[in-house]
C-alpha cells in the first residue's frame, strides 16, 4: 500500500460500511454540498482568522499582521513543496529538512572561503541535488525501503552539517547582496514569500498539468500496475527523490540569506512541521493525493492559528497543541465529507 | 449538516480554550519609584562593566607545577559553546603534559549518562562534564566513584557530591551576576515603566537562573519597569522562536527591550522582527558570534559575554589544583568569571577570538601560565 492509498484510505474509512438504503435516504433530503471532503481546511482556516480578528481586532486582525504571517511561514511552506513530489511518487524523504540546514551550512562555509556568491549558490544546488542521487540510488537500485535510507542519510546530512562548521554558528564573509535575497521586502512582505509564490506555482503546474504529474501519481498510487504500463517507474521514484533535494538546496540557499549564519541544527526542526502541513494537504481540493495548493492552506492554516494563540498570549506549548488539535479536526471533516460523499453516490 | 456543525463548534471551542490557557507570566510592579541608592549602585556597577576585563578573576598559584601524565576525558556536550571551551580545556592541559580525549554527547535523554559509563570504562585520571544535572546521572557517576575516578562537574546548578570534587565553575553564582549585569544596564539605560521581552529556554536550569535573576534586579532596580516572559523549546530556536517574539512585540508595542537568556536563541529573530516594521533593543547574556557582529553592525544593543577559552582554563586549573592537592578555592572573584557589558560603542575594543567570539582578556593564558609555575 502506497502512501497515497494510505491517506486516502485515512480519509474514507468506513465509507463502505453497510446501511446504504439508510445513507441514500440521508443523502436524497440533503440537497446543499459543502465540499467538507475537499475544503475543510479553507472552512476552519476561514474560522480561526474570523475568531482571532474578533477576538484580537487591533493585532491580529491587521493587514501588517498578515504580512507578517505571509513572510513567517515561507520557508516551511517550501520544505513541504519539497516533499510534495517523493509524497505523490509513494516516497518519502525524511531528508529533506537535513539537507536545508545542511545546504545552509554549504552556502555560508563556501562563501566564506572567498566564493562569489553565485557560484556558491550553484555549487550549493548541485550538492542539494547530489544528495538527491544518492537517496536515489539507494532507494531504487539499493531498494532500500525510502523511509529507512532517507533517515540514515538525515543523519548523514546532520554529520555532514556539524563538520563544515566545526560545530560552530558560521557568522560573518557573506556579502550584503547574498544577504539582499533573503532579507529585503517588496510591499512589507520579505523576499522568501514571492519565492514560495513561484515554486508553489511552477510544482503546481508540473504536478496538475503534465504528464510528470500524472507518472508521480501513478507510480504513487499502484506501482505494480504503473510499471506494467509501461511507465518507468523506478526513474520516476529517483526522479522525485532528486526533485526534492535540488528544491532543499534551494530552500537552503534562501534561509541562509534570511538568517545570515549558520548552525548545523537550523534544518531538522522544519521536518515535522512541513510533513503535518503534506498530510494535512492531502485532505484538502485533491482529497487523498499531496497537492501543492492543499499543502499551502495546510501551512497556512497552521500558522494562522499559531499566529492567533501567540497573538493571545497563549504559553509556547500551545502551538504544538494547535497543531495536532488542527491536523485531527482537519482530517475528521474531510474524512466526514468523504463518507457521506460515497454514500450519496452509492444512494444514487 | 448538523453533524459537521457539532464539529466545528468543538473546533471553535477547542480554540478559545487553548487561548484561554495563555497568557505569559509577567512581573512588575505599578509606577512605584526606584530606590536612589540602588540606582546608584546600578550606575555603578554598569560604569565598571562597560571596561574591559584585565584579569582572569582568580590569584592563587598552585603549590607545584601539575605532574605530567595524566588523562582526561571530556565528555562533550554538542554545543558551539561547548565545543570551543573543549578545545581551550585540551589547549591548557597539554600545558601540563597532560592529553585529553572528548566524547561527544549524542541527542538523546540517556546520551549523557551513557557517555560518562563510556568515560569510566577508558579509565582516564579524571572526567570534565558540564550542563547536565549530576541527579540525573547517578549510575555512571556511581560508576566513577567505584573505580576511583574523579569528576569535575562545570555549568551545573547542583552542588558537587559523589566523584564530584568540584562543581562552582560557571554555576549559578556566574549566571546571577550576568542576569544583574544586564538588569541594571536596561534601567540605567532605559529608565522607569521600560517594558522588557525575556526570551529563555527553561529546559536548561542555569538559563532560567539568568533569566529569574534579570527579573529580580530589574523590579529591585526599577520598579516602575515589566517583564514579559517568552519561554522557548529547544526545536523553537531558529524556527518559531522569531514568530513568537515578533507576536510578543506585536501583542505589546511597549516592549522596548529583548533580552536572550543566551544569544543562540536569537537566530533568525532580528531578520523577522526588521521584516514586521518593529523596533526594539536587543541583548542578553551569553554572547554568540553573530550577537557580536550584530552589535558592530549597531542592530543590537547590549550583550554580557561568557569567554569560552577562559572557561576551558579554568576547568584546567581546578583539575590541576585537585591533582596537587591544593586547596579547591583558587582566590580572587573563583566563583566569577570574567565578563562585561558590551555596546556598539564598546565592542570596538573588546577582546575577541579570531571566529569572533567572546575573549574578554587577551592576555590570559599568560596569566594562567604564571599561577601555574609555567613562566
Amino acid at each position: 500500500m502506497t502512501i497515497s492509498d494510505k491517506t486516502a484510505e485515512a480519509a474514507t474509512s468506513r465509507s463502505t460500511a453497510p446501511n446504504g438504503s439508510a445513507a441514500g435516504a440521508r443523502a436524497s433530503r440533503r440537497r446543499i454540498g459543502f465540499g467538507f471532503n475537499k475544503f475543510s481546511g479553507l472552512y476552519l482556516w476561514a474560522i480561526v482568522i474570523v475568531f482571532f480578528a474578533i477576538r484580537l481586532p487591533q493585532t491580529f486582525g491587521t493587514t501588517q499582521n498578515f504580512k507578517i504571517m505571509a513572510g513567517d511561514q515561507a520557508i516551511t511552506a517550501m520544505v513541504a513543496l519539497a516533499l510534495i513530489l517523493p509524497v505523490a511518487a509513494g516516497v518519502f524523504d525524511l531528508s529533506v529538512a537535513a539537507n536545508v540546514g545542511f545546504c545552509v551550512c554549504v552556502v555560508t562555509r563556501l562563501q566564506m572561503h572567498g566564493m562569489s556568491a553565485p557560484i556558491a549558490i550553484l555549487m550549493t544546488l548541485f550538492a542539494g541535488a547530489l544528495v538527491g542521487v544518492v537517496n536515489g540510488f539507494v532507494v531504487v537500485r539499493l531498494e532500500v525501503d525510502s523511509f529507512i535510507a532517507t533517515l540514515g542519510m538525515s543523519s548523514i546530512l546532520a554529520a555532514g552539517a556539524y563538520w563544515i562548521t566545526g560545530g560552530q554558528q558560521l557568522v560573518g564573509g557573506v556579502s550584503q547582496k547574498f544577504l539582499n535575497l533573503g532579507q529585503n521586502t517588496l510591499w512589507g512582505i520579505s523576499y522568501p514569500f514571492y519565492y514560495m509564490l513561484v515554486l508553489s506555482l511552477v510544482l503546481y503546474i508540473i504536478v496538475e498539468h503534465t504528464p510528470v504529474g500524472r507518472y508521480l501519481f501513478a507510480v504513487g498510487g499502484n506501482m505494480q500496475a504503473a510499471r506494467l504500463t509501461g511507465l518507468r517507474v523506478d526513474r520516476v521514484r529517483a526522479g522525485a527523490l532528486i526533485c526534492s533535494s535540488a528544491l532543499a538546496g534551494l530552500v537552503g540557499v534562501i534561509l541562509a540569506a534570511s538568517l545570515g549564519s549558520a548552525s548545523q541544527d537550523v534544518g531538522p526542526p522544519y521536518l515535522l512541521a512541513a510533513f503535518s502541513a503534506v498530510f494535512l494537504g492531502t485532505t484538502q481540493i485533491r482529497p487523498g493525493r499531496a497537492n501543492v495548493v492543499g499543502t499551502l492552506i495546510a501551512v497556512y492554516l497552521l500558522a494562522t492559528g499559531v499566529k492567533g494563540l501567540q497573538l493571545s498570549g497563549a504559553p509556547v506549548w500551545v502551538n504544538g497543541l494547535f497543531n495536532g488539535v488542527a491536523l485531527i479536526f482537519a482530517v475528521a471533516l474531510a474524512a466526514r465529507g468523504a463518507r457521506r460523499q460515497r454514500a450519496s453516490n452509492a444512494a444514487a | 449538516m448538523q453533524k459537521s456543525m457539532k464539529l466545528t463548534c468543538v473546533g471553535v471551542a477547542l480554540a478559545t480554550a487553548l487561548t484561554a490557557c495563555g497568557g505569559t507570566a509577567t512581573a512588575g510592579k505599578s509606577s512605584a519609584k526606584a530606590d536612589p541608592a540602588k540606582l546608584a549602585d546600578a550606575k555603578t556597577l554598569v560604569a565598571s562593566s562597560l571596561k574591559n576585563p584585565d584579569s582572569i578573576g582568580i590569584t592563587n598559584p598552585l603549590s607545584k607545577t601539575p605532574t605530567a601524565g595524566k588523562t582526561i576525558i571530556v565528555v562533550g556536550t554538542p554545543s558551539p559553546v561547548a565545543e570551543l571551551k573543549d578545545i581551550a580545556f585540551a589547549d591548557a592541559i597539554k600545558k601540563f603534559g597532560w592529553t585529553s580525549k572528548r566524547l561527544v554527547v549524542g541527542a538523546g535523554p540517556e546520551d549523557e549518562a551513557k557517555t560518562i559509563s563510556q568515560a569510566v570504562a577508558l579509565k582516564p585520571d579524571a572526567i570534565l562534564f558540564s550542563g547536565a544535572a549530576p541527579s540525573t546521572l547517578a549510575k555512571p557517576l556511581a560508576e566513577a566513584k567505584a573505580a576511583g575516578i574523579p569528576v569535575l562537574a562545570e555549568t551545573v546548578t547542583e552542588a558537587k557530591s559523589g566523584p564530584i570534587f568540584d562543581a562552582s565553575i560557571d554555576g549559578p553564582v556566574f549566571e546571577q551576576y550576568a542576569g544583574k549585569l544586564m538588569a541594571d544596564y536596561v534601567a540605567v539605560k532605559s529608565g522607569p515603566n521600560t517594558n522588557v521581552a525575556v526570551v529563555n529556554l527553561p529546559v536548561f536550569n542555569v538559563l532560567t537562573i539568568y533569566t529569574k535573576a534579570f527579573t529580580k534586579e530589574l523590579s529591585s532596580v526599577c520598579p516602575s519597569c515589566k517583564v514579559t516572559k517568552l519561554d522557548q523549546q529547544l526545536s523553537d530556536v531558529g524556527t518559531n522562536t522569531p514568530s513568537s517574539v515578533v507576536s510578543a512585540l506585536q501583542r505589546d508595542p511597549s516592549i522596548k527591550w529583548v533580552i536572550y537568556s543566551v544569544g543562540d536563541l536569537s537566530t533568525g529573530v532580528d531578520t523577522a522582527v526588521k521584516a514586521a516594521g518593529i523596533k526594539v533593543s536587543v541583548g542578553g547574556g551569553g554572547a554568540n558570534a553573530a550577537n557580536l557582529a550584530a552589535l558592530k553592525a549597531g542592530t543590537e544593543q547590549a550583550w554580557t559575554g561568557l569567554s569560552t577559552p577562559i572557561l576551558g582554563y579554568r576547568d584546567a586549573d581546578m583539575m590541576a589544583r585537585y591533582f596537587n592537592g591544593d586547596p579547591l578555592t583558587p582566590g580572587g572573584d573563583a566563583l566569577l568569571l570574567p565578563t562585561q557589558i558590551m555596546t556598539p560603542a564598546t565592542i570596538g575594543g573588546v577582546a575577541l577570538t579570531s571566529a569572533g567570539n567572546y575573549l574578554g582578556d587577551a592576555g590570559y593564558e599568560q596569566q594562567f601560565e604564571k599561577l601555574w609555575g609555567l613562566s
